[in-house]
């Protein structure tokens, strides 16, 4: 992908599938620009790719004749797309649009596939930051639609993943143990 | 029922290897529980992994109200106790038997080597967990948008306004 915002994010990248692995996944990728207000993909209608966003941010919602519910902000470093990938559903569970100048790699489903087949290492690897955004996102939406002053619905809490965060934070087994055993 | 070849049909497991399928299955225990058995506290950690076989879960809460409400009925080939496990933070529901089932559960130990991604069986399981998160979320927000058509009246679903 000859564009350099996917540079801040190669330590990210090889970080997560390894510095062997991460050309299998740059090799693949296609930049997308995004202009304040547009929108990438729209809830209910046919999706085949995932987008990483590289800067910028964009809004998730869900729609219904015309009316959304807003799920939050997505920062930089995180996905989209992989809910319809991964459920077998051939429509995006919700829309994404950009909330300021935004820029993306573009991965299509084809091309993960063809990953998938060459380097199932690198494919997994991208599946674990999946499963992590997937359980950061579950975690926001189960909180109940709040109604803001201007008649908007909307979910509180952040649903991006913060890598940086993460990585500081490693999980801790021995913690993990003590709080299962009710050892505080 | 013959536990592996019921994992070989379910989402995500078709890129886990026979050897690796008869590992998780030699690692998960079946047993039947009766209507009401909670698997799994609103608040509390889940402790294992489980696996409707035959039969229904409800998943239920109380909301920030006080309100307790169930969210959705869990049935045979959904995996349950994922999230709370994954994280090591309370689970946000309550899982209860619908009914006399029929539930797999793989224990905490075998969880967290299955987990990890550094490993070639957990690379390979990844599939698994993200497709029952993917459907979870999946699954959430059609309850949202569902939410959307009783507040602002049911008809054909169309795109929001831009802007």
């Amino acid at each position: 992908m000859p564009d350099e915002a996917i540079f801040a994010h190669l330590p990210e990248l090889t970080a997560q599938l390894g510095v062997e692995h991460v050309q299998a996944l740059l090799d693949r990728l296609t930049p997308v620009e995004l202009e304040p207000g547009a929108v990438l993909v729209r809830d209910q209608t046919p999706v085949d790719a995932f987008y990483l966003l590289l800067e910028g941010s964009v809004a998730l919602s869900v729609e219904v004749n015309g009316h959304d519910i807003q799920l939050g902000e997505l920062r930089p470093g995180n996905w989209v797309g992989e809910v319809a990938y991964l459920s077998k559903q051939p429509l995006a569970c919700a829309t994404v649009k950009a909330t300021s100048a935004a820029k993306l790699a573009r991965l299509s489903y084809r091309d993960f596939e063809a990953m998938l087949a060459e380097d199932p290492v690198a494919a997994c690897r991208l599946m674990h930051g999946f499963v992590l955004m997937l359980i950061r996102r579950l975690r926001v939406t189960a909180n109940d639609p709040v109604l803001d002053p201007d008649g908007q619905l909307h979910i509180q809490g952040d649903p991006s993943v913060n890598w940086e965060a993460l990585r500081q934070q490693e999980l801790n087994l021995t913690d993990f143990l003590r709080r299962l055993l009710g050892l505080h | 029922m013959l536990l592996k070849r019921y994992l070989h049909e379910l989402p995500g497991f078709e890129h886990l290897s026979e050897a690796d399928v008869e590992h998780i299955a030699a690692a998960m225990q079946v047993d039947d529980y009766p209507d009401g058995h909670v698997f799994v506290y609103q608040d509390k950690l889940a402790k294992e992994l489980f696996l409707v076989l035959d039969g229904k879960v409800s998943v239920c809460r109380y909301g920030r109200t006080g309100k307790y409400y169930c969210i959705k009925t869990l049935q045979a080939g959904d995996f349950f106790g994922l999230l709370s496990l994954a994280e090591g933070a309370p689970s946000e529901a309550s899982c209860i038997a619908s009914g006399p089932v029929r539930v797999a559960h793989l224990p905490f130990s075998a969880f967290m080597l299955l987990y990890q991604p550094t490993s070639e069986i957990g690379c390979r399981f990844q599939f698994v967990i993200a497709s029952q998160l993917a459907r979870d979320l999946h699954e959430r927000h059609r309850a949202l948008r569902e939410l959307l058509a009783r507040i602002y009246g049911a008809g054909q679903a169309q795109p929001a306004k831009e802007g």
